[in-house]
């Protein structure tokens, strides 16, 4: 696709809008572990999008006001998921001795560290930043359940935490608790392939 | 990062981060994770 499309607002037609579907997918796939509920998901906002193009007012560039669209295709998934899937239950891959043993592997009884986070490489430099994002995209992945849906909310649609607490009717406690679970399974993820390859 | 602390808790942080050295690791690795998921975000969309 190319940037000036992205960059520019202008009028959009019918015709453009399956060149966006590459980006949207790239997008939804970052977040949604189904590859099939991704494509519905882009298909939905393509049609959303057809629907409303009268409303598209060009304030926003195009792929913007698609994303946003998406997003929203987004919540409301995570929202039906988070009400099959009850905070007490364990989800696929989300299973419960692997939290306790995470924990126990992570922190002494005494609360503090058992294992203290080792420093990692610097991904300075071009080439590493690549690696390590490659890395993080194939561990993002592997955020299952609640926690990971809290994740994506925050740190890829950028929701403030008070929006992601109630789109998925969490308390604030709920929340920080997702949160934590997540970082500290994405950095444990991030770590196996990034510091140990290279140490 | 997500949510705005009383003075007196971010004294209590800044306090315990000056003596553990782990968890300001743990901290910048955390920041570290966040960045680099937001520029996968930004790079889907281009």
């Amino acid at each position: 696709m190319s940037q000036s499309r992205l960059s520019h607002p202008a009028t959009l037609t019918a015709e453009d809008l399956p060149a966006f579907r590459p980006a949207l997918l790239r997008y939804a796939r970052l977040q949604i572990r189904e590859t099939a509920v991704a494509e519905d998901l882009v298909q939905n906002t393509l049609v959303a999008a057809l629907q409303s193009l009268g409303s598209f007012r060009g304030e926003a560039a195009p792929a913007t006001w698609l994303i946003g669209i998406l997003k929203r295709q987004i919540i409301d998934h995570y929202r039906r998921m988070s009400r099959e899937t009850p905070l007490s239950a364990a989800g696929p891959g989300d299973a419960a001795e692997n939290e306790a043993d995470l924990l126990d592997r992570l922190f002494a009884r005494d609360g503090h560290w058992a294992t203290p986070p080792v420093a990692w490489t610097d991904p300075e430099g071009s080439l590493r930043q690549e690696e390590f994002l490659a890395v993080l995209e194939a561990c993002l992945k592997g955020l299952a359940g609640q926690a990971g849906r809290v994740f994506a909310l925050r740190e890829i649609m950028e929701l403030e935490p008070d929006d992601i607490c109630k789109d998925l009717g969490l308390s604030k406690s709920n929340y920080w608790v997702l949160m934590h679970r997540a970082r500290l399974r994405l950095r444990q993820c991030v770590e196996r392939s990034w510091v140990v390859e290279r140490s | 990062m997500d949510t705005r602390l009383t003075v007196g808790e971010r004294v209590r942080v800044r306090l315990h981060l000056a003596i553990c050295s782990a968890c300001r690791r743990f901290a910048r690795q955390v920041r570290q994770l966040r960045a680099a998921t937001r520029e996968l975000a930004r790079r889907a969309i281009q």
